[in-house]
């Protein structure tokens, strides 16, 4: 993907999620937007209306636009933190 | 449920909120700080969320107790705040509340914007910040403001691969006279000028009086960015001809301004006052920073966008303020302390209005957006549509809304206020203001989370 990796800091542990029902090991204690962009995932869901790709956009929990359902909630992935053992599902369109 | 009593709740763990925290529990008042964000620090300090608590941190958790990752819906009957924390509901009754819910940046549309690539300015920083990572082989930079260059060469130094720097900003005979207010940021203006030799070191060109118009992709209808269309932009507003160029990149860090997040201060019922400079909404307030609400206080960029410095003051102040009111017995220390932060605010107040007039935030686009241009992204509700609706009839936010839809979704208006601001504007100039009306819940909870009691 190009840019800049986490892998390039020592030190990082990692974390073990499901992401669409595929066990993943990301970064840890990263926001669930950079360990799904590090996993090589930007289009985080679909809009309801045309079904168009979204991902990251403010960056800071005000646009709703990166929102993934995690463990069953929708998430603002770009304020929240990944844990391990999270499951994560990004596809479908999401209803808000 | 569970319920809290406090003598102080902030709402916001920013420079405004956590300086507030500091002085009103040095004071001795019993303090709950309240911040959507797992860690204190607001925007501007973005810090990772792995590693050991700063200083700061643990000497301030030891004395306030702290909601993180604690979402504030709305202030209900017997002015009780209400937070959504870890799935419990929580009421907060205080006897001084304070707002300190900071700012978000603008974006105005642009053919393309929607496309996944395309974010804020502050999310590449925070991505950067937070996680040591921008997987984004090569970006373009555009809008206006102080934030641009500071992004631009934040980013340089974090080893990304920055093409350009677009600026709407026309520099000019218009800056000298503002010149003599910018001093008196001092070290602030130093920042500044470190930002732009990085830039100019680095060969990185930077195009003034430009915008970006187009966002190209991979595939035409949704693919994700792969090149950016940069025009001149006369000073009617309209693309010079002949002097399109295009940039190859795979994101595109737009930044345009602030607005203040005043949702929760207007949804308690406080007075707005429009500032036409900055181009925002912001509470009316005394000169101790309580809004038109008995016991309501708001400080920092959701009362008006001033920075981070400006914020920590106001914060400070209001600290020692609701020491005095709530009975603390303060002493001679804090009215010297009280007065020397009245006085430094003075001349960040200056500095800050002669930034506003350098980098003039254009209070609309830079260029017309097209119809077929999204305004609202989470209804996708195209410019075309806003303007069909404005033309039968529709001639407020909330006409728009009712027939479009724009504002309606899961942001609440926070992405679009502005833009459908800007298209009234732009049909009829002298459309008169309207503050917004946000009601409650200003975020959205989940439905088995609300009780009865809170509404308001």
């Amino acid at each position: 993907m190009g840019g800049i990796s986490m892998s390039s800091r020592p030190g990082t542990e990692s974390a073990t999620v499901w992401i669409n029902a595929v066990e993943v090991t990301v970064p840890a204690g990263v926001s669930i937007a950079a360990a799904l962009l590090s996993a090589g995932l930007s289009e985080f869901r679909r809009t309801p209306r045309r079904a168009e790709p979204r991902g990251l956009f403010c960056g800071m929990g005000s646009c709703y636009d990166c929102v993934v359902t995690v463990n069953g909630v929708t998430t603002r992935t770009c304020i929240t933190p990944v844990t391990a053992g999270m499951r994560i599902e990004t596809q479908g369109s999401d209803d808000q | 449920m569970t319920r809290l009593q406090v003598d102080v709740a902030i709402v916001g763990a920013g420079p405004a909120g956590l300086a507030a925290a500091e002085s009103a529990a040095a004071a001795g008042l019993k303090v709950v700080l309240v911040d959507e964000n797992p860690r204190i620090g607001g925007q501007i300090s973005r810090l990772p969320y792995s590693g050991a608590p700063t200083p700061l941190e643990s000497s301030l958790l030891k004395k306030v107790q702290y909601l993180g990752q604690g979402v504030c819906f709305g202030r209900g009957k017997h002015g009780i705040l209400w937070v959504h924390h870890k799935g419990q509901t929580v009421g907060i009754q205080a006897r001084a509340t304070v707002i300190a819910t900071g700012a978000r940046e603008r974006v105005y549309p642009v053919e393309g914007w929607e496309r996944v690539g395309v974010m804020t300015a502050g999310a590449a920083q925070t991505l950067v910040k937070g996680s040591g990572s921008f997987p984004f082989r090569r970006v373009v930079v555009a809008g206006t403001g102080p934030l641009l260059l500071a992004t631009a060469a934040q980013l340089l130094r974090s080893g990304v691969d920055v093409a350009a720097v677009v600026d709407s900003a026309r520099p000019g005979p218009r800056h000298w006279r503002h010149g003599l207010d910018v001093l008196w940021g001092g070290s602030i203006l130093l920042q500044g000028a470190g930002y732009l030799a990085t830039i100019l070191s680095r060969r990185v060109p930077i195009l003034f009086g430009s915008a970006v118009t187009r966002i190209d992709g991979v595939t035409a209808d949704s693919g994700s960015v792969s090149a950016v269309q940069v025009d001149l932009v006369g000073p009617d507003g309209l693309p010079v001809p002949d002097r399109t160029i295009r940039i190859e990149c795979d994101a595109v860090l737009l930044s345009q301004g602030f607005g203040s997040a005043v949702e929760l201060v207007t949804q308690a019922g406080a007075e707005l006052e429009w500032n036409a400079q900055s181009g925002t909404w912001q509470p009316i307030r005394t000169a101790d920073f309580q809004t038109t609400v008995e016991g309501l206080y708001a400080v920092g960029d959701c009362a008006g966008v001033g920075g981070s410095q400006l914020s920590g003051l106001e914060g400070e102040i209001v600290g020692l303020a609701l020491a005095r009111r709530l009975g603390m017995n303060s002493g001679r220390r804090a009215a010297i302390r009280s007065r020397w932060l009245v006085g430094r605010l003075r001349s960040l107040n200056r500095f800050r209005r002669g930034m506003d007039g350098i980098f003039q935030p254009p209070l609309g686009a830079p260029v017309s957006p097209m119809a077929a241009t999204i305004a609202c992204r989470c209804q996708e509700v195209t410019v075309g549509e806003i303007r069909d609706a404005l033309d039968l009839g529709a001639g407020t936010p909330a006409g728009i809304k009712m027939w479009t839809r724009a504002g309606m979704g899961a942001c609440q208006g926070r992405t679009c206020d502005h833009i459908i601001d800007s298209l009234m504007r732009e049909r009829a100039p002298s459309t008169p203001r309207t503050p917004p009306r946000p009601q409650f819940p200003v975020r959205p909870v989940p439905g088995v989370q609300l009780e009865t009691a809170a509404f308001p």
